[in-house]
């Protein structure tokens, strides 16, 4: 009978057995020389989710328990008037953006897990509101993903803009993998392209998809919880998270299919696989992947000259090692990557605030400057 | 004769009690591996080990062993702060996970009961909610 056991479990390994994974081309490196400082400029924030920089210098930054926070003159407000948050595993407050005219038209736009809607528990809504005498103002659900679901998994939610002033954001797959991430009649698992007021644009991908969801523009996606314009191209760069491994960079490109859960480089967290395949036709590839997974969010091309030898290069956070991952890149390929601010905590958010200088959300401290050593 | 009758009768209910409790941690541990694979898993892991340094194990952990209060209020409002666990210091946060009582008390009934942890004094959806911030 033991025998039986023993043999019956070694069977049973060898089925579920670690697949095999090749590990990213190019590995993070520790840097040769630090010629920075930290300076923590914002204490105390659990979860600083998302950042932005009002035109006076003065920052937004969103809490995931559901507070926004205006940062200015070394002191914290907390802004009334925020939209209901539903707070449960990954969701709450979530990505924060200015309009690209913010300081004619005072737009403001949140990504965040809401309750409203079809079904128990909650999916991501995308808002704009304006901020008035610390209170959020003429506030306009510009979408809001449905079903509900009580999972606790992959809510997106990060903004961006275009030099056309398009709005995009991504949406996760909400734990169901290509149930939602391949069907174009349902939400979640998509990057969404909308007009700045929410209508959507004529020529968006899959208006004539029957029932598809029109707003969106990208599919196949799992978790961006990274969505930014490239500053030197104009496209617009994201980077989701895999499962165990498989992180990747992605150019956004109207219609693509971004793969998920047909193609992939990572492996399921109980290390079986569920593909054995990395690229398909029709499947756009990923410029860059991660194995094994740093667990990538915010991301931010560097363009001042504050920091020697980094412009044009990529920022991302990662919360599983606790650093700030500096990429460089050469004609669209990573072909460097370095270790930032190390052992710093689990970074949410990375950005260039108008001054130049670098902006890291960390978890459990709050935001931390990175400052050139002279 | 009698006093053997009272005794049938209190033994067997004994019996009949810890049986349903039994029954009911398991079905509790069940609901709980649930909670656990879409909360839990992409910090603690499957094996329960964590990361070193960034998220702490509850496999044989001592923390989650000799803390069930502190343990449950944790997963119920979220951690902040240092803790050592097992000799080895975390200073990461974790979110409030939104979960209501009833699940905070099933995945605690499940990590308490998985990777050679062992936990007979089940936790109830009453003791969650007697437990304040």
């Amino acid at each position: 009978m033991k025998q039986l056991h023993l043999i019956l479990t070694f069977i049973l390994l060898s089925f579920y057995s670690c697949a095999q994974q090749s590990e990213s081309s190019v590995k993070a490196e520790d840097p040769t020389t630090v010629n920075y400082t930290t300076e923590l400029v914002v204490p105390d924030i659990s979860i600083p989710w998302g950042i932005a920089f009002l035109p006076d210098g003065s920052m937004l930054i969103t809490e995931k328990a559901g507070e926004l926070i205006h940062f200015k003159n070394g002191k914290k407000t907390l802004i009334e008037g925020v939209p209901e948050i539903y707070v449960r595993g990954q969701g709450g407050f979530m990505g924060i953006k200015l309009h690209p005219n913010y300081e004619t038209n005072g737009w403001i736009y949140f990504a965040y897990a809401s309750a409203e809607g079809e079904g128990e528990g909650g999916n991501t809504a995308i808002m704009r509101a304006k901020l008035n005498n610390n209170k959020l103002t003429d506030k306009e659900v510009l979408y809001k993903a449905s079903p509900n679901s009580k999972r606790g998994q992959h809510f997106g939610a990060r903004i961006e803009f275009d030099n056309e002033g398009y709005l995009y954001f991504s949406i996760g797959e909400r734990g169901e993998g290509s149930a939602n991430a391949q069907d174009l009649t349902r939400d979640c698992g998509k990057i969404y392209r909308l007009h700045d007021d929410g209508r959507i644009p004529k020529d968006n991908p899959f208006l004539n998809v029957p029932n598809a969801k029109t707003a969106i523009y990208t599919y196949g996606n799992r978790n961006p919880q990274g969505l930014i314009k490239n500053p030197y191209t104009g496209d617009i760069w994201s980077h989701e998270h895999g499962p165990k491994g498989g992180d990747e960079i992605n150019i956004i490109k109207k219609g693509a299919n971004y793969g998920w859960q047909i193609v992939s480089y990572g492996i399921n967290y109980n290390g079986t696989s569920f593909t054995d395949i990395t690229e398909k036709e029709g499947i756009e590839p990923p410029i860059f992947y991660w194995v094994p997974s740093i667990a990538p969010s915010g991301m931010a091309f560097v363009t001042s000259n504050k920091y020697p030898g980094w412009k044009g290069n990529l920022l991302v956070g990662s919360l599983k090692f606790a650093y700030l991952e500096r990429l460089v890149l050469e004609n669209e390929k990573v072909v460097k990557r370095e270790k930032l601010i190390e052992k710093t905590g689990r970074v949410r958010d990375v950005v260039q605030g108008p001054d130049g200088y670098i902006y890291v959300a960390v978890e459990g401290k709050g935001i931390v400057k990175i400052v050139p050593k002279n | 004769m009698k006093s053997l009758l009272i005794s049938i009768v209190v033994i067997s209910s004994f019996a009949f009690t810890s049986h349903s409790q039994s029954a009911e941690l398991k079905s509790s541990i069940t609901r709980g591996e649930e909670i656990y694979t879409d909360f839990c898993v992409s910090c603690h892991l499957p094996n329960g080990k964590g990361v070193e340094r960034v998220y702490p194990p509850l496999a044989n952990s001592d923390y989650l062993k000799k803390n069930r209060e502190a343990s449950i209020k944790a997963i119920k409002y979220g951690l902040e702060g240092s803790i050592t666990v097992n000799g080895k210091k975390y200073n990461s946060s974790m979110a409030p996970m939104g979960l209501s009582d009833d699940e905070v008390a099933d995945v605690m009934n499940y990590i308490t009961n998985s990777w050679g942890n062992k936990n007979d004094k089940m936790i109830t959806e009453a003791e969650v909610s007697k437990i304040k911030k």
